[in-house]
Order: structure tokens, then C-alpha cells, then sequence
């Protein structure tokens, strides 16, 4: 990239010398303008900054409401197989006490709201034969099968996997350092 | 898991539904719109477990993860009555200083505004390579897009949310 008076900078090499994904030979030549270019020195602390902010930001738990609303009295899977009432013990899997499945949110995760029906545009999308197998690991994914397993989330979890590149996370700035996420996987 | 490596759809909703329901946030910015994009990946990995070849299963669930968000990102374009993104102004609270932001117990909160203002192309990108690591490589073959505009996407993406998020910035 170009500015007006004829000078080169770096432009989106910048981002990829961030993200490791510069050859050697391409890193060394980046390393050497940055030492002589206060402007693209600038630009790399700023998206340093952004690029751990996003790294750092944490998972995200799915709702309890999300298997009520495709296993409940409302849910499409409840109107396939022509139930009135809660799937309580038909999957073997009992639902909460009045088929409510509100819960607390995760820390960082978007609050918990009461069960409602299902917006009309989540039909669009619900398959008939494939929910009814669906049915009971959704109810162990999203926590009513067991709905006294202890909290699931760490604090601050990275689950990123870590970078095993060579040349991944470059230290740009004390604003800015390499984050070196790990596995959220148990 | 079965002996040929490729897991069962229960495996896979039991140990990955945390990562299905982080990058479905991620990408919609929206509790609504992020379980119904869990609920639809979910029915496909159903499908489509199948076809999988055991590798990168948290790749392979990206795929179809963004996959499907961007199809019906693309669906709602064809379709006036829905909803546009509000505007930056209308969205973000004005912008701290850096050195503010960095304490803000807000941050994620914003920085989640922000990403749900970029271009949809943009925020995959970012999505896939911030918050679910993986690479240029891995990120082209998902979007089926040259490494370069990975690159390139990856970015201006950056750079907007920075324009967003940092006093100064302009919110054009």
C-alpha cells in the first residue's frame, strides 16, 4: 500500500505478520520497515490490540431454552409427534419442574429468558425425521438431562487452539501481546 | 466415538455444543438468531456425519456453522421486510479512550456490537480466525475464497472494529 507522497507501507501484510502467516523471508522484510515506519508501527500495536481483544473474548453457553424450545410443548418436534403436554420421561430425559427450562446464564454468555414459542422463522429451518434423533443428546448438550451438572465455564476460557506455526503471534507492543489461546476442549 | 474415528452425533452435541453456540453468537450477535443457527447445524451435522472424514472436527463444524449464517444472510438480503443492522451510532455507546477500554468490563459487550456491525464477509473471517483459530489456509477452504482476500478480509475487519471501538475512530 501506497500513501500520497510515493511511501510504501505494509497495508494488510501488517495483519498477516500478526497471525503468522508470513514466510520468512516475508516476516524479515516486514520486521525491517517497521522498524522505520512509525505509521505502520502504529497501525500494527492498533490491530495487535484488536486481535487479542477478540481472542480474549469468552465462549459462550448455550441456552437452557434452546432444547425446550425444540423439545417443548411449543416445539416443532412436540407438534410432529402430536403431543399437548412436556416431553418429560418420554426421552428418558425429565425436563424441569413445569417443563420450564430457564437457567442461569454463563458469565459472560447472553441471559437466560423464559421459554417462549418458537420464533416462526425457527421453522423454516427444523427438519422433521432428523429432529426426533436429535431429541436426546440435545438434552444432554444444552444441560436439561442433567440439570445439576456443576457450572461449565471457566473463567476467561480461551478455546482457541494454540498455534503451533513457527511464526504465529508476534509481540508487537506492551498494548498489544501475543496471546497464545489454549483448547477449550475437556 | 466409533473405531473409524468419526463420531456420533451425540458425541458431537455433547462435546461441542459450547463451541456450536460461542461461533453461532459470534457470527449472528443475537440470542434468537444464534439458536436457531445452532439448531440448523445441528440438524445437518446429523446429515452430514456421514460424508465426515475424521481431522479437523472443530474445522468441519466451522463450515457448516458459517456456511449456513452466511446462507441466510443471503436469504434475508432477497427479503426487504427484514430487519438492517442498526447504526454504529445507534448501537455502540461512545467510544472509550484506549486505555479506558482496556478496563472495561463492557468490552466484550462492545466489542460484540462491533463485530455484528462489520460487513457479513468480514466477520466470518474474524470469526473464524479469532475466535475459532483457524488459519489463512484452513479459513480459505471454509469460505472457498483465495488466501489473499482472507488476508485482506481479516484486515479490514480489524481496522473497523478499531475504527469502532477506539475514541478518535471515525464511525463512517
Amino acid at each position: 500500500m501506497t500513501d500520497e507522497d510515493g511511501t510504501r507501507h505494509l497495508g494488510d501484510a501488517i495483519t498477516a505478520l500478526l497471525d503468522g502467516e508470513l514466510s520468512d523471508d516475508e516476516a524479515v522484510a516486514a520486521r525491517r520497515h517497521l522498524a522505520e515506519c512509525p505509521a505502520c508501527t502504529a497501525e500494527m500495536a492498533g490491530l495487535g490490540q484488536m486481535r487479542s481483544w477478540l481472542r480474549d473474548l469468552p465462549p459462550v453457553d448455550p441456552p437452557p431454552e434452546l432444547s425446550a424450545r425444540i423439545l417443548g410443548p411449543s416445539g416443532p418436534l412436540s407438534e410432529i409427534l402430536g403431543l399437548s403436554g412436556p416431553l418429560s420421561g418420554i426421552l428418558g430425559s425429565p425436563l424441569p419442574p413445569g417443563g420450564s427450562a430457564v437457567g442461569p446464564a454463563g458469565p459472560s454468555g447472553p441471559p437466560s429468558r423464559a421459554v417462549a414459542a418458537p420464533p416462526a422463522r425457527s421453522r423454516r429451518w427444523a427438519g422433521v425425521g432428523a429432529l426426533v434423533g436429535c431429541a436426546a443428546a440435545t438434552l444432554v448438550v444444552l444441560g436439561l438431562a442433567t440439570p445439576h451438572d456443576p457450572p461449565t465455564s471457566p473463567p476467561v476460557a480461551h478455546f482457541v487452539e494454540a498455534h503451533a506455526t513457527a511464526g504465529g503471534g508476534e509481540p508487537v507492543s506492551h498494548l498489544a501481546p501475543a496471546v497464545v489461546p489454549v483448547s477449550f476442549r475437556r | 466415538m466409533s473405531g473409524s474415528g468419526v463420531p456420533t452425533w451425540e458425541e458431537v452435541a455433547r462435546d461441542h455444543g459450547r463451541f456450536l453456540s460461542t461461533v453461532a453468537y459470534r457470527l449472528t450477535g443475537k440470542d434468537d438468531d444464534a439458536q436457531d443457527l445452532v439448531q440448523e447445524v445441528l440438524l445437518r451435522v446429523r446429515r452430514g456425519l456421514g460424508t465426515y472424514r475424521p481431522g479437523n472436527l472443530e474445522g468441519w463444524l466451522s463450515r457448516i456453522t458459517t456456511n449456513v449464517f452466511l446462507d441466510d444472510v443471503r436469504w434475508r438480503r432477497r427479503r426487504p421486510s427484514e430487519a438492517l443492522p442498526d447504526e454504529p451510532e445507534r448501537v455502540l455507546p461512545p467510544a472509550p479512550g484506549a486505555d479506558v477500554a482496556l478496563e472495561s468490563q463492557e468490552l466484550p459487550a462492545d466489542l460484540q456490537a462491533a463485530l455484528r456491525l462489520l460487513p457479513v464477509d468480514y466477520r466470518a473471517a474474524i470469526v473464524l480466525s479469532d475466535v475459532v483459530g483457524q488459519s489463512y489456509e484452513e479459513i480459505a477452504a471454509i469460505l472457498d475464497i483465495p488466501l489473499g482476500t482472507v488476508r485482506s478480509r481479516i484486515h479490514r475487519g480489524r481496522g473497523l472494529l478499531r475504527k469502532y471501538l477506539v475514541a478518535g475512530g471515525d464511525r463512517d
